[in-house]
């Protein structure tokens, strides 16, 4: 068995994993281009079933638009993600059934209760009258705002509506979750609810995707990391291995390990 | 076509629940045109094609002359009624003329203005300034024309009656010939010579009628031109929808689902398409039940309702299509409907307007919608007669659509 080629050169060629695991989502040499913009440039890994796979960077390093190919939402310039051994570029409509997404912004119709918003969501997703309710139901339940059911979304807290947008993703029981920083400006309750559900949903078998800028939250969560910037991995493993690789001549233990290897790849340059 | 539906309803109820967007589609209209429709109840007609018309009148002539005048005023027939108020002082009528706005004009009539006409037909001139009708300066009040033109017609008649009676005595006065004196009765020669003036002209001309009268209830211009104008304004809430969903990532959330992007799109036209044709219903329903708005052809009306409904979701989506805001859409949706609104015919009939405002109108849809409206309502045509309209709606709905797939853009940028 060949360990993960981890590769800190920005421009160098990042080869998949070989460690054993039985693979749930191929992502291979995906590249997208905007004009003359290169936003992706063939950035390749794959996670293993029932994993939480960290995807960690920078603004603009390409995390968005690598989740919006792999969810169907942008067609790639080049490359393909198969998930569950279903290709993206020639079945989307196929992957779109068995993906949930949880985008960064709060997308609710905030007029609707929490009731009317998942419902809308499994008809979308074609789950019977029946099985819908009860879903919507047992969903609000799992992240403690039944009671608040019958509430218009614009009365909810940051909090209340991160949790009802992470459920809405989880409607029709995807296989494979991507998450794109689910918990940001959510207060540290809300924060350890969502972490919660994420746990018991990588217990009950669903890959997860899961983007942060918290560093922390990759520590706690994630069994495989990939750090990207400027459209590329140039970091992958698991959290052990990553760092192992950050500059041993520094004294910087968890929690703050990864935080410092991130800086030390990324480099101190604000971002856009 | 499920997920269409899906979507469909989804936005009629966030309307539905949106209490703000029901006040500006359904009730503020409403009120605009209760209030509209009262306020110009009188420039329109109210319903009724008779001419009222109020003459201040001073008579101070005890001949033949001042009687014909006030029993030629006296009229009450279907088509004109006229209401005299009679002074003493001849002051009094030019006081009422000019600061009683309900008075239409003043006729005074001066003492001897009988003998003086009398003396006048017997040398064969035309009396001169006998009787004075006054109206407002520069006025163009035509009920001031209709009486100084019944006070003319008196005049002229009795001249022509006077006149015949001197005719008469010239020729008796002929060398060898002779009339017994009491044979000529010149009152009686005057009443029948005048009388024949004044009717036989009338008598030879036969009034006929043909179509439809155009009598306007000022409700039947107010209801279809408010609720054309309101319609319009409704796109800015609909079509509003597409632009507040791209905002607030719920419309990227629902392409990532498994919907066709059409289907999503369609959707949310057909709620579009939905809510205008319910809020021009509901305002024709409260039209017809409140103001008894005079329909004509229903099924011409249901078929412009739906061509006027189908052209504003097509528009809709072109300035979805061109703008990329909502603040953008806020600020162009009140430009373009007003100047079409103002153009079209929404505020008054669009056959009033001039030919080639009529036909520049045409580039909106105000102009088809209230022209085949008008036409129906107003002018009793059939559906025959308005289909030009229909299809001119539907038309413009189809170019609309058309510029729509070239230009709606369904991805946005998004962050790397």
């Amino acid at each position: 068995m060949q360990d993960p080629v981890l590769n800190f050169s920005k421009t160098g060629p990042i080869h998949l994993p070989k460690d054993g695991r039985p693979v749930d989502v191929q992502v291979a040499n995906l590249v997208k281009t905007f004009g003359k913009n290169e936003a992706v440039k063939g950035v390749s890994f794959t996670i293993g079933k029932g994993e939480i796979f960290g995807l960690l960077g920078p603004n603009g390093a390409g995390k968005s638009t690598t989740i919006n190919m792999m969810c169907g939402y942008l067609e790639p310039t080049s490359g393909d993600a198969i998930i569950d051994g279903i290709s993206v570029t020639k079945e989307p409509m196929q992957v779109k059934r068995i993906i949930g997404v949880v985008p960064q912004e709060i997308a609710l119709y905030k007029d609707l209760n929490s009731m009317e918003n998942l419902e809308f969501f499994g008809e979308i997703y074609g789950l019977p009258a029946k099985e819908r309710k009860e879903r919507s139901e047992e969903l609000l339940q799992f992240v403690g705002l039944y009671e608040h059911r019958n509430e218009p979304i614009k009365t909810f807290s940051g909090g209340m509506q991160r949790r009802i947008n992470m459920v809405i993703a989880l409607i029709h029981r995807p296989n494979f979750l991507l998450m794109d920083e689910p918990t940001v400006g959510v207060d540290p309750q809300s924060r350890e609810n969502i972490f919660n559900t994420i746990e018991q949903l990588r217990d009950q078998g669903t890959t997860i995707l899961y983007t942060t800028h918290y560093m922390e939250e990759a520590e706690r969560l994630c069994s495989h990391i990939a750090i990207m910037d400027e459209g590329r991995i140039i970091a992958l493993g698991t959290l052990e291995e990553l760092l192992a690789m950050r500059d041993q001549t520094r004294e910087v233990q968890r929690p703050h390990g990864l935080q410092e290897l991130f800086i030390q790849l990324t480099g101190r340059t604000l971002r856009d | 076509m499920k997920n269409l539906w899906y979507i469909a309803k989804k936005d009629l109820l966030q309307i539905l629940k949106d209490r703000s967007s029901l006040f500006f589609l359904l009730l503020v209209p409403l009120i605009l045109i209760v209030v509209v429709g009262f306020a110009f109840g009188n420039l329109f007609g109210s319903g009724s094609s008779q001419v009222t018309i109020t003459v201040a009148v001073s008579n101070q002539d005890s001949g033949f002359l001042g009687k014909s005048v006030v029993q030629a005023l006296q009229v009450n027939a279907s088509s004109l009624k006229i209401t005299i108020n009679q002074y003493t002082d001849p002051n009094k009528v030019k006081d009422q003329v000019a600061n009683n706005s309900s008075v239409n004009a003043g006729v005074v009539i001066p003492a001897g203005a009988s003998d003086k006409f009398i003396a006048a037909a017997q040398t064969g001139t035309a009396p001169k300034d006998l009787v004075q009708v006054y109206s407002l300066p520069s006025t163009s009040d035509p009920r001031a024309t209709i009486v100084q033109n019944i006070v003319t017609g008196v005049l002229s008649s009795q001249f022509a009656g006077t006149s015949a009676v001197g005719q008469v005595n010239n020729v008796c006065n002929q060398p060898g010939n002779h009339c017994a004196q009491s044979s000529i009765d010149a009152q009686t020669i005057a009443a029948t010579v005048g009388g024949a003036s004044a009717t036989g002209g009338a008598t030879a001309v036969q009034a006929l009628t043909a179509g439809k009268a155009v009598s306007i209830n000022s409700f039947d211009q107010i209801v279809p031109g408010y609720a054309i104008f309101f319609a319009l304004f409704g796109v800015q809430a609909a079509a509003g929808t597409i632009l507040q969903e791209k905002e607030d990532g719920t419309f990227r959330r629902l392409l990532i689902a498994p919907v066709n992007k059409y289907a999503l799109l369609g959707g949310k036209l057909l709620a579009q398409f939905i809510l205008t044709l319910g809020q021009l219903t509901f305002f024709f329903l409260v039209g017809y039940f409140a103001f008894h708005l005079d329909i004509g052809s229903v099924p011409a009306v249901i078929a412009l309702l739906i061509g006027a409904s189908f052209a504003a979701t097509g528009l809709g989506i072109v300035l979805v299509s061109i703008v990329k805001t909502r603040r953008q859409l806020n600020a162009i949706v009140p430009l373009v409907v007003i100047i079409s609104s103002a153009i079209g015919g929404a505020w008054w009939p669009l056959f009033l307007e001039p030919a080639w405002m009529q036909q520049i109108a045409k580039i909106g849809i105000t102009a088809w919608a209230m022209e085949g409206l008008n036409g129906v309502m107003i002018l009793g045509k059939d559906f025959g007669q308005v289909a030009p309209d229909i299809l001119g709606l539907l038309a413009y709905g189809i170019i609309c659509f058309v510029i729509a797939t070239r230009l709606f853009r369904f991805q946005q940028a998004t962050p790397a």
